[in-house]
């Protein structure tokens, strides 16, 4: 419970953020800030002002208004879904939290055997894959539809003080957008579910360093943190098959520092067997249970998956 | 995560955060567009870090501070009156409260507002809150304790000053937030109500 004041700063802070200018292309504007200070700095002061004068030029031409992008999809509810979790002042720590003497390895080991047997469902390429993202208050953090396949147009809502945030994520087919202020831009396919993604822990690993190999040269955390980060984005919003997952956390058990806690607590207030490590200032927890060893959650937030057919498909609960 | 899709999700919000922060539309856009340029010329970095948002928030965050530092610093209460100018109307005494806030925050120091905004509009621990400006957790602590009860005092002078109470609910009792349900415990050495609020 907070005082007066503190619930006043609240208030009167979400009701500022209600009336924050929306610039109509924040993309577009950086990366022409960025091509500009990059030139102001070089020695081709010329190519510098006819840059200036094109912004400018763009600059007062009339932004068209962005379209809301799947308008007929409602926001989610900004009231919370489900009971608060714990909200101890250390998220995945409860009274009786502790660190084990356990190897980090047994622990994963077990949640791999149990992530390996559930039910194998391969995602047709047309399909999304929904997740939702519920914060130690019961309140829901986050929504995505991402596309299975990468090339159609997916959609995320994030809340925050209240205030949801609609946003699309354009579609790439061929290298090229196809959608979004930057249509017909090159771009990367960025599929919820890759087919080719390891399926046992030593590939794994290879394919998490490789694919973090631009921090080769990086301080060794800087290295770490991106493997970790990604393992993090890997487990949480991209689809997964049964194999893939378990092949996950058993790659965990070589983060350096991870360690195991014994009676964590998830964003939903369960209690269960921790692993946790941290990176870049951050502390990142999974949370299992300890009698079956699923995954329950973080211990930041629970985040629900389930593959659907269209944008805006919720599962039934 | 492309840089793309990162503005995508994470743009308007930075929007929203240098807004609340500086009370100025031009500064918030010119602010959120500083940060983003930031992260897009380091891309490789940002992206690899586990919550590329919170690298990007705390560039902003130490923008805004840097920036007051060297230009804002004549800024007083009557131009965030005028900043505030554009925000929604919201009617009778809710309305003169949050205005009268607001100008309390203003007579605050930078850094002691960027903590509370932090706090109450980010929701951010003490401990992340250090970490994004880079001070220690007991300084955070201290920074927002002190101005939570500048604020307090002013505000009760400022009732006393004008006779009825603009506040609607009692000091000390139970608060709940507008939708009803109880508002996370913070870490402030005060006792609120039967609440022991950490310290």
């Amino acid at each position: 419970m907070s005082d007066l004041i503190e619930q006043q700063l609240r208030d009167l802070f979400a009701a500022d953020a209600d009336a924050a200018p929306r610039p109509s292309d924040l993309v577009t504007g950086t990366r022409r800030a960025a091509r500009e200070q990059r030139l102001r700095t070089g020695a081709w002061a010329l190519a510098a002002s006819v840059v200036a004068v094109t912004a400018t030029a763009f600059a007062v031409w009339p932004p068209a208004p962005e379209p809301v992008p799947f308008p007929q999809v409602a926001s989610p509810p900004t009231d919370p879904v489900r009971a608060p979790g714990t909200l101890s002042a250390t998220p995945g720590y409860g009274p009786g939290t502790r660190l084990s003497m356990r190897p980090v390895a047994q622990v994963l080991d077990l949640a791999a055997d149990t992530a390996a047997k559930a039910a194998d469902v391969v995602p047709e390429p047309g399909q999304f894959l929904y997740t939702r993202t519920v914060g130690r208050d019961g309140r829901v953090l986050a929504e995505r539809w991402y596309s299975i396949d990468g090339t159609r147009d997916g959609l995320g809502f994030n809340v925050q003080g209240g205030v949801v945030d609609r946003f699309a994520f354009p579609g790439c087919r061929d290298g090229r957008y196809v959608s979004g202020p930057d249509q017909g831009g090159p771009c990367e396919t960025d599929p919820a579910y890759r087919p080719d993604l390891p399926e046992d822990a030593e590939a794994m690993a290879g394919y998490l360093n490789l694919s973090t190999s631009h921090l080769d040269d990086d301080p060794a955390e800087n290295k770490t943190n991106g493997i970790a980060k990604n393992m993090w984005t890997l487990g949480s919003s991209r689809f997964l098959r049964p194999a893939q997952r378990a092949a996950l956390f058993q790659a965990a058990a070589r983060i350096p520092g991870i360690a195991v806690v014994d009676d964590a607590v998830d964003a939903a207030g369960r209690t269960g067997t921790g692993v946790t490590w941290t990176f870049g200032g951050y502390k990142a927890m999974w949370i299992f249970d300890p009698e079956t060893h699923a995954f329950l959650g973080s211990d930041l937030d629970t985040v629900e998956q389930a593959v659907v057919d269209e944008v805006g498909d919720r599962p039934a609960r | 995560m492309t840089f793309e899709s990162f503005v995508a999700e994470h743009g308007q919000a930075l929007v929203r955060l240098a807004f609340v922060l500086t009370s100025n539309r031009q500064h918030a856009e010119d602010l959120a567009q500083s940060a983003l340029v930031d992260a897009y010329r380091n891309w490789a970095k940002v992206s690899a870090a586990r919550r590329p948002d919170s690298y990007v928030r705390k560039v902003l965050v130490n923008a805004h501070l840097s920036w007051r530092r060297r230009r804002w610093t004549t800024e007083r209460p009557s131009e965030i009156g005028e900043a505030a100018a554009g925000l929604l109307p919201d009617p009778g005494d809710a309305y003169a409260e949050r205005d009268h806030l607001r100008t309390l925050l203003a007579g605050l120091a930078p850094r002691a507002r960027t903590v509370l905004v932090l706090r109450y509009y980010a929701d951010m621990s003490d401990a992340v809150i250090a970490e994004t400006m880079g001070i220690t957790e007991s300084t955070v602590r201290a920074t927002a304790s002190r101005a939570l009860a500048t604020l307090r005092e002013d505000a009760t002078q400022q009732a006393a000053d004008t006779g009825p109470m603009r506040i609607t609910a009692p000091q000390d009792g139970p608060v709940t937030s507008a939708k009803g349900t109880p508002s996370v415990p913070l870490t402030t050495g005060r006792i609120t109500g039967n609440v022991l609020e950490g310290q």
